[in-house]
């Protein structure tokens, strides 16, 4: 009888350890995306704290609510807001440090494309090569605390503003000892510490040319991850098709050879701002700043001809076994 | 005199392992195939109104959005098949076939997920 019981009390002890416990998920739509956290029932409280910073920021830095710091800047306004101010610096900085791939200046031509009302249209050359004036981190004035823009500039922080929001998502998870949370702000991810039976969390990069497929997965802990690419967004017009993605230089969607780049890396605002620039540079310019950037990151970018070419950090973490599509797959290092 | 006891290994004792490794095995497939087994439900988020989930196994066209989106629910997948927004993103995502997908319409703030536990936590790009 003894032994009986005890072979029972085995049986269930050898499956309670192999069920985890079940996850709780929080979706909630802000930033003009869908974002959805994944945590335990006990971290709820931290979740819905960084649900409400997350909206505090919507409301700060959206460009399209009339009422927000960044809609009062780009209406000619002097704006005091010392995180507003630090954003921009930082926005102004990577600018720089891209070689202007990254510009949160290029605001006008991305809404003379439509892209803001989602009215799409192909505007002429001339009011291109017009806005185009207006374009480059130089039109921002900021002492830290007060920011103007130069006349006819204005600033769109969509291509950092989620980044920024996962930043903050962390901060708040960190701050309230969070063991495990995964944030997924629009795709932007954030991996905070593991899944609740310590393995790490697994996310998967869409392949650019098949919507219901995946070019492979990473095994993410403390980490963010952020993809680009111009299937995300596009329209057709006279047979050709046109993303989102606008090249600063020319004021037209970046025809840069790539299909999409996923960067991660240990900060949400430099893994949102990179995948943009380097999915504008196109391959080489992008292996060319891997290699001399001063702030490490990894990178996965799929070209147009098939390849997927992965930084050596990237390819730890990364598992081919889930492609639906065949791939070249490169590896390549810092030098 | 201490008595004697006997270590060996009977039948007794077999049929005991078996049931262990029997038992351990079929609830360790129960756990499984709800943490990662095909999807049978969709949830679907309509606006304000209250959540629900559908069933895939009854295939049916489904109007959300006050008939702004028509949703098709087969076995296997959903999709949208007609949305009258400008971006038509929702239309291009196709169907979606596993655990864990959604389809999302901003515009009309609608969210159409298959239900269970996915391969991934979530996905990028």
């Amino acid at each position: 009888m003894k032994r009986t019981l005890a072979a029972l009390f085995l049986t269930l002890l050898l499956c309670s350890c192999g069920a985890p416990r079940e996850p709780e998920s929080v979706q909630f739509f802000a930033m003009d995306t869908l974002m959805t956290i994944t945590c335990t029932e006990e971290d709820l409280d931290a979740v819905h704290h960084a649900m409400r910073e997350i909206a505090r920021l919507d409301a700060l830095l959206s460009r399209t609510r009339e009422e927000s710091a960044v809609s009062a800047l780009n209406r000619g306004e002097t704006v005091e807001d010392a995180e507003l101010a630090a954003l921009l610096t930082r926005a102004a900085k990577l600018c720089k440090a891209t070689g202007g791939a990254f510009d949160v200046t290029v605001a006008p031509v991305v809404s003379a494309w439509g892209f803001t009302a989602d009215e799409y249209r192909v505007p002429t050359q001339e009011e291109i090569t017009a806005l185009l004036t207006h374009v480059g981190a130089g039109g921002i004035g900021s002492d830290g605390e007060v920011t103007t823009l130069a006349e006819g500039v204005s600033v769109d922080l969509g291509g950092i503003g989620k980044g920024y929001a996962s930043d903050c998502a962390a901060r708040v998870f960190k701050e309230e000892n969070v063991s495990g949370a995964l944030a997924a702000l629009g795709g932007n991810i954030y991996a905070h510490g593991t899944k609740s039976d310590g393995s790490p969390w697994r996310v998967a990069v869409r392949d650019p040319f098949d919507g219901s497929a995946y070019v492979g997965a990473l095994s993410l802990t403390d980490a963010f991850a952020v993809t680009s690419g111009g299937y995300e967004r596009y329209f057709e017009s006279g047979g050709k098709t046109y993303h989102h993605i606008i090249d600063p230089a020319t004021g037209y969607p970046a025809e840069s050879g790539l299909a999409s780049v996923t960067v991660v890396c240990g900060e949400g605002l430099l893994a949102d701002a990179l995948s943009t620039a380097l999915y504008v540079m196109g391959e080489a310019k992008a292996i060319e700043f891997y290699r001399t950037f001063e702030e490490p990151f990894d990178m996965i970018l799929v070209t147009q001809d098939g390849r997927v070419v992965l930084t050596e950090g990237a390819a730890a973490l990364w598992d081919t076994s889930v492609a639906e599509h065949s791939y070249q797959y490169e590896t390549i290092n810092k030098l | 005199m201490k008595p004697s006891i006997s270590c060996k290994f009977n039948r007794f004792d077999l049929l005991l392992s078996l049931f262990v490794v029997l038992a351990a095995a079929a609830l360790a497939l129960f756990f499984l195939s709800h943490a990662g087994g095909e999807a049978g439900e969709v949830s679907i988020r309509d606006g304000d109104n209250a959540p629900y989930s559908l069933t895939l196994d009854a295939p049916r066209r489904v109007q959300l959005a006050d008939g702004h989106i028509t949703l098709v629910i087969e076995r296997g997948g959903v999709y949208v098949e007609y949305a009258d927004c400008p971006t038509q993103d929702c239309v291009r995502t196709g169907k979606i076939t596993r655990t864990g997908e959604s389809i999302v319409c901003l515009p009309n703030r609608v969210v159409v997920t298959l239900e269970g536990a996915g391969e991934f936590d979530a996905v990028t790009g």
